[in-house]
């Protein structure tokens, strides 16, 4: 029972790391309409500037993440303006090629600078807590704490301002965005940095007990994929569940079926989902 | 106020206009009659900035706009409402409305007094405040359109084709509005298919075919017309 218990605290851990970068990728799909598949290797730099600032500069974690946080953001903005927005008249294939070429060339250029090792960030909160019996590290809880949190910001952000609001007005009708004045340049920016800003977040948050390294954001840009068809694109309550049930089938598939399996297990749930809802869970009516 | 000289828009190599020639003075209410693929939606998507044409200009108090981007145009005082409405059906009719407003998001009061002068237009808009958008009747759509429109305070109301797909009773509903914005000092510019109540509250007409005005006139005389009465009449 307790392992069962762990594992679903896991799961919990996981989901919340796949929800912060699908919701950035899912916004980001909502207003290009293509997947910004450099979305992972956003996530990723944001680990190392984490991770950088808190060794080599000897950083405090909480301040280390809102710098990283930032730096994301700038980052963020600058693909958008020089990766998408040329591209923004050009047919969906040149997306795809232009996003994919973003992803290969900020994963060469992080080996290049880091190398490829694998480092971890160093761990503060690395204590021991007994909820209820179950053993449970500091950092997971403040992962999950940490997620739900900019969750609930993200929401207020998007539903409760004006601002905010402009990323849905012009992800649901672009031109009925332009009629009202909306500056579909600056939503666009807006977007990429909200994003890009979760995504950092995502990897300060893990950083301690996953590790940083050039491969990592290849590897949940494919999970999150996965969670954004699953969730429906484009959709947020979407790409929330679908991130924890992801996480939470990994942790308990791990566990209960094979370790082995855990990667191939997202590619399962992904066949069973869309063979009995072929546009995903919360499918947004047509564009 | 509104003056559109010698516009050619083409879509690739088929002219969609030519050298259209308009003007709406301010206060008055224009509209241009038209069939079906006459261009009508060509022509306002162009005033509003969302299609560049390939020449020609069109002035707005005596600037030239024909070149700047679509979002601009609101600032300078155009709203158009758009054939297909283009509401965010995804939210709440309330939250189409402030987004109507989006121009003036520093003028709370202004914004609260426009809101007021919508939901007085349309009653209905207010008891459905928290609806979403995409779920409301088409009629109660066309009305948070043009209200969304309304919101930024515009001096130049553009309304392509309110009255599409609307039952007869609605479509006066939506009409009578509009007279009532045009009487409070608004200038409208309206499309239609549906000559019959359009030149009954208009003060002038236009009359486009295949992409070029072929007559235009006071909208008494043009009903009176034989080939308008027969061809958008009936």
């Amino acid at each position: 029972m307790d392992l069962l218990i762990q594992q679903v605290v896991n799961g919990f851990t996981l989901g919340s790391i796949y929800c912060l970068v699908a919701l950035g990728l899912t916004l980001i799909y909502g207003i290009m309409e293509v997947p910004n598949f450099a979305h992972g290797h956003l996530y990723m730099v944001g680990g190392y500037v984490t991770f950088f600032m808190m060794t080599l500069y000897g950083i405090n974690y909480w301040v280390s993440g809102l710098i990283a946080g930032i730096v994301l953001a700038v980052l963020g903005i600058l693909l958008e303006r020089i990766v998408f927005n040329p591209m923004r008249n050009s047919p969906s294939t040149n997306k795809f090629i232009a996003a994919v070429g973003a992803m290969m060339f900020i994963e060469a250029v992080a080996r290049v600078l880091w190398g490829s090792d694998f480092r971890s960030i160093p761990a503060i909160y690395d204590n021991v807590v007994m909820i209820g019996g179950v053993r449970l590290t500091e950092q997971r809880l403040i992962i999950i704490a940490g997620a739900v949190i900019l969750m609930v910001a993200l929401y207020l952000f998007l539903k409760h301002t004006l601002i905010g609001s402009t990323i849905e007005a012009m992800a649901q009708n672009r031109d009925g965005a332009s009629l009202v004045g909306i500056d579909v340049n600056r939503v666009a920016m807006l977007t990429f940095a909200v994003a890009s800003l979760l995504a950092s977040a995502a990897a300060s948050l893990s950083g301690p007990i996953f590790l940083v390294y050039p491969s990592m954001g290849a590897l949940i840009i494919m999970k999150v994929f996965v969670i954004i068809v699953i969730g429906g694109m484009g959709s947020i309550p979407g790409a929330v569940l679908g991130s924890f049930i992801l996480g939470m089938t990994e942790s308990l598939g791990a566990t209960y079926i094979s370790s082995n399996y855990k990667d191939v297990i997202a590619f399962a749930i992904l066949v069973l989902i869309l063979s009995i809802k072929p546009s995903g869970l919360f499918a947004k009516g047509g564009h | 106020m509104l003056k559109l000289s010698g516009i050619n828009v083409s879509y690739g190599s088929y002219l969609a206009l030519q050298d259209v020639n308009i003007e709406v003075n301010k206060g008055e209410f224009v509209v241009l009659l038209g069939a079906n693929g006459a261009g009508k939606s060509t022509l306002f998507r162009t005033i509003s900035g969302l299609l560049k044409p390939t020449s020609g200009s069109i002035e707005f108090k005596g600037h030239k706009i024909e070149q700047l981007p679509a979002f601009k145009m609101v600032n300078l005082g155009i709203s158009q409402c758009l054939e297909g409405r283009a509401l965010f059906s995804h939210m709440p009719v309330k939250q189409n409305l402030l987004l109507g407003g989006y121009v003036r998001r520093n003028d709370k009061e202004g914004i609260k007094k426009s809101l007021t002068m919508v939901y007085e237009l349309f009653p209905v808009l207010k008891e459905k405040e928290n609806d979403l958008a995409g779920s409301l009747s088409g009629g109660q759509q066309q009305m948070a359109a043009i209200g969304r429109a309304l919101m930024s305070d515009p001096e130049l109301l553009l309304l392509d084709e309110p009255s599409i797909g609307l039952a007869p009773i609605v479509v006066q509903q939506v009409f009578d509005a509009v007279k009532i914005v045009n009487k409070a000092g608004k200038t409208v510019l309206l499309a239609e298919q549906n000559a019959h109540l359009a030149l009954k509250v208009s003060h002038r007409g236009y009359v486009l075919e295949n992409g070029r005005v072929v007559m235009h006139d006071r909208s008494d005389v043009l009903s009176g017309n034989e080939e308008v009465k027969k061809a958008y009449i009936g």
